[in-house]
């Protein structure tokens, strides 16, 4: 049941991708979602896909795990494709009683699947190819000026790491506290919402206790190694922006512009 | 030998509790020795190991580590550097996603140049043989994998002792094995200080110095034959004998003329046949 999820798990690698800088890869990814922002029509949103499936081609992740991410939201995909299905203004060419679908309405609906693929495809490509370590390091450095009005970025950053760090073991943990309680007979697949939800408090409870008896060995072993969350520290992993990174903020700002331009353009009818 | 660690007359308990779970220890520690803590569940030898890096500090006499005394708030940072502390589950004291930052993450506290930790991150890991994981999430190591990376953390902070507290409870025989391999090898070659507080008697057969500990107190200490010898005082404690202190202990109270001195499964089994022969005792 929760082998399926591949959210925020990093593949190390060697790609092109992964060699770029994790705070480019950060800019990068923000500047892609507004792009898809902006891609309003056909035109763009296809770029928009081609230019995400060529950096999924060149991260040399297996596209299989790129497709067993967009699992998780599909219920929201198709949910949100419907109901834009519905609010198309102008002639309609479906009617049933007060439901008219009209070619707007299509055209929203497909842009909208369309566009929470590319954007959980980004997120992806960002979080297969950087490591957390990175992704937190990355936000650290970005989020440096935030020191000069006295917010401790350092410590954010190893909140971050370790919430990140701690996922799979969760998961595992919640597989393992799962079997214990179904091999002593509880049941997760009621048909009865409510008892489903109750049916969850003997995972949740344990999980829970864990996590906190986790938490005090974890701060424990951080004492001993002498972590102390006033104190600067240094990184062995020092970020410079190289050839690649200059390449791809050149990149990404043609995109966008391109984007912009393709989404001004008058709209190519498919349908 | 030079003394390491100095433990004078040290007691312990929380705040608001009666009972002294460390009830006046006194013993040394020297440098470069293999020392080995065994007790039962609940008798003080947990807490004594946090005491070895000044996690917990005695409520009353001295713990001196290397010449530091661990009451004073000045060296606490001073003493974990030089003494590194292994817990008993390897998942819970990992910090970082991957192996290599996760072994860069004590030198990194410790405000060391960039380079300078790569190099301490290569050869800590090369030490303790996870070099080629350095890239790998700590979840997809086993256990003994794991808990050496943990060891790997606190070399790259180049300490000059470090203390297992059960480090090896949770782990498979597997584990076990890779784990008190990697240390019995970085205290032969690196000369490292070596405190290992368990309760399998066989990992303590390789001691320099065992210490058996009970209710708080050191009940007695010495090398690991004398101590092995003592069967009454091992049963008092809480403690299961080896399988072949065991045998030999079972066939003497039988009448027969056997030393208890043999450590392991060869000595024993020379032990054996020496009586069988009709010679003396070997040990």
């Amino acid at each position: 049941m929760l082998g399926n999820i591949v959210l925020g798990q990093y593949i190390p690698g060697n790609s092109l991708i992964h060699k770029l800088d994790p705070r480019v890869k950060i800019l990068l990814s923000i500047v892609y979602m507004m792009a898809l922002f902006f891609a309003w029509n056909y035109l763009s949103i296809i770029v928009v896909t081609l230019s995400v499936l060529a950096l999924m081609f060149l991260s040399k992740i297996p596209v299989k795990l790129y497709i067993k991410s967009t699992k998780v939201i599909i219920l929201f995909m198709i949910l949100s494709a419907f109901l834009n299905l519905f609010y198309g203004e102008g002639e309609p060419i479906f009617k049933i009683g007060f439901i008219s679908i009209t070619q707007q309405g299509i055209q929203s609906s497909i842009l909208v699947v369309l566009r929470i693929i590319d954007l959980i495809f980004i997120s992806s490509i960002l979080m297969f190819t950087t490591s957390p370590n990175d992704i937190t390091f990355a936000i650290e450095s970005l989020m440096k000026p935030l020191e000069k009005i006295k917010v401790n970025v350092q410590e954010i950053a190893m909140m971050m790491t370790i919430a990140l760090r701690f996922i799979p073991t969760f998961l595992e943990e919640t597989d393992k506290i799962m079997s214990a309680q179904k091999s002593r007979g509880a049941k997760f697949n009621d048909k009865s919402m409510i008892k489903r939800i109750k049916s969850l408090i003997p995972i949740l409870m344990p999980l829970f206790i864990s996590a906190f008896r986790r938490a005090c060995d974890l701060a424990l072993a951080m004492d001993c190694r002498c972590y102390d969350s006033s104190k600067r520290r240094t990184r062995m992993k020092t970020l410079k922006i190289g050839r690649i990174d200059i390449f791809a903020i050149i990149f990404l700002i043609v995109l966008f512009v391109g984007v912009i331009i393709c989404s001004k353009m008058k709209n190519i009818a498919i349908i | 030998m030079e003394s390491f660690i100095n433990i004078n007359n040290v007691k312990f308990k929380y705040e608001g509790s009666d009972t002294f779970i460390l009830d006046g220890i006194n013993t040394e520690i020297k440098k470069g020795e293999f020392t080995v803590i065994l007790g039962r569940n609940g008798c003080g030898k947990s807490t004594l190991a946090k005491h070895l890096n000044a996690i917990l500090t005695s409520s009353e006499g001295n713990i001196f580590i290397d010449g530091l005394n661990s009451s004073e708030e000045k060296n606490v940072y001073e003493i974990r550097k030089k003494v590194g502390l292994i817990l008993q589950n390897p998942d819970n004291q990992i910090v970082a996603g991957v192996v290599e930052e996760d072994v860069a993450f004590g030198p990194e506290n410790l405000c060391i140049p960039a380079d300078e930790i790569r190099k301490r991150v290569d050869n800590a890991l090369k030490a303790v043989r996870m070099y080629e994981y350095k890239d790998k999430a700590p979840y997809k190591l086993s256990g003994g994998q794991k808990q050496r990376v943990a060891i790997a953390g606190v070399l790259a902070m180049k300490p000059e002792c470090i203390v297992l507290d059960e480090a090896t409870s949770m782990l498979d025989p597997e584990g076990r094995e890779e784990v008190m391999e990697t240390i019995l090898r970085l205290n032969r070659e690196q000369n490292t200080t070596i405190v290992l507080i368990t309760h399998y008697m066989d990992e303590a057969i390789m001691a320099d110095k065992v210490i058996i500990m009970d209710k708080g107190k050191i009940k007695t200490e010495g090398k690991p034959r004398e101590i092995f010898t003592d069967v009454s005082i091992l049963k008092d404690s809480g403690l299961a004998l080896t399988q072949s202190t065991e045998l030999l202990y079972k066939l003497k109270k039988r009448g027969y003329n056997l030393s208890l001195k043999a450590l392991n499964e060869e000595e024993c089994a020379k032990e054996i046949i020496n009586f069988l022969e009709g010679k003396e005792c070997l040990y």
